[in-house]
């Protein structure tokens, strides 16, 4: 049949992506108030390795863009802001340094989610790439109002329970630059009566 | 063994080249002929360090090779099959599907549609995908029916 490509033959025809191939990418906005730290990395490396995608190919950075605010507000279950504690080496002799779980939200809130995702990517080349598309802010605002003028997808407290997005944000047109506006005239202080 | 399979690919590649170029061959015949020694080396063309040049390190070498590729040529249709697998997962999520739903579903309905078709509605014919995925699921929701339970499967509306 003309036009319908044949699929059948083993694998060498099957469809392959070319070398260096990424797909669209779009951009996640989710909310961490109140959402437990392990099952928000896990949830947030698939997006970012892009294994939510019929297109994944797993030697490509084929991941999304993740923005995570309300970095601050995250939660450990059981005490572990009492007793976990991140470990790292500064390489020197006796250069072992320990932080809490408290101390460290205490001093960089978003690396609290940051070290958690990292841990859950896969230990390769592409890690550092993978991370670089995650932004963590640990307050309610971003920077990131110019990227998300298209469609993107917002996650509100059920996901990642549910596994899919609360809503599917339709694009937005970005607001028309009406040139300099007049000034509203002063209104008068009201007078107590 | 491995002698047996060189002297055949010698053998082999000779006939082919005898058989492409009769009046070569009838000019000159001795360059046709090729040794073990030479059939390996030849193998070993591009190998790092001394392993191109010297007999035996290219010999181990080269053996090596061999069974890398034997591996290899077995393991491709395994990582073809896991590859489809992984984005056809992907594809059934977006349908709030898992993989194993989905091929559970694609058994009762008798579709006989294999991974690697499959992966590629998902990914260039959504329409298509989307319609065996209302096929699997209600499969699914039959199937649960007759048996008076609710399929799981069944919980998601299918996003238009």
């Amino acid at each position: 049949m003309p036009g319908l490509q044949v699929w059948a033959g083993g694998i060498s025809r099957a469809v392959r992506p070319k070398q260096g191939y990424v797909g669209p990418r779009i951009w996640h906005l989710i909310d961490a108030r109140a959402r437990v730290v392990g099952k928000l990395a896990s949830s947030i490396a698939t997006l970012l390795v892009g294994k939510h995608k019929p297109t994944y190919v797993p030697r490509f950075d084929c991941g999304d863009h993740v923005i995570v605010v309300n970095a601050k507000d995250v939660v450990f279950t059981g005490r572990k802001w009492e007793q976990k504690e991140y470990h790292h080496h500064t390489g020197w002799p006796g250069g072992l340094r320990t932080i809490r779980a408290k101390d460290l939200l205490a001093k960089f809130p978003e690396r609290i989610i940051g070290r958690a995702v990292r841990g859950m990517l896969p230990k390769n080349l592409l890690r550092k790439q993978r991370m670089m598309r995650l932004h963590v802010y640990p307050e309610a605002d971003h920077p990131h109002d110019a990227q998300l003028i298209g469609s993107y997808r917002a996650y509100g407290p059920r996901w990642p329970l549910g596994s899919k997005p609360e809503r599917w944000c339709p694009r937005v047109e970005p607001p028309v630059p009406q040139g300099p506006q007049p000034l509203a005239p002063a209104q008068p202080p009201t007078q107590p009566p | 063994m491995f002698c047996a399979l060189l002297g055949s690919l010698a053998t082999r590649i000779s006939a082919r080249t005898s058989a492409l170029r009769p009046a070569l061959l009838l000019a000159q015949p001795a360059r046709e002929l090729t040794t073990r020694k030479e059939t390996i080396l030849r193998m070993a063309k591009g190998y790092r360090g001394r392993s191109k040049n010297c007999w035996r390190l290219a010999r181990q070498r080269v053996e090596k090779a061999l069974q890398y590729s034997y591996i290899s040529r077995r393991l491709k249709k395994r990582d073809a099959r896991k590859g489809w697998i992984m984005q056809l997962n992907a594809g059934a999520r977006e349908y709030n599907m898992r993989y194993s739903q989905l091929i559970n579903g694609l058994t009762l309905a008798r579709i006989g549609l294999n991974r690697k078709v499959l992966s590629q509605l998902a990914i260039q014919e959504p329409y298509s995908f989307r319609a065996v995925i209302t096929e699997a699921r209600g499969a699914l929701e039959r199937k649960a029916a007759s048996l008076g339970t609710r399929a799981r499967a069944a919980d998601g509306a299918i996003p238009q």
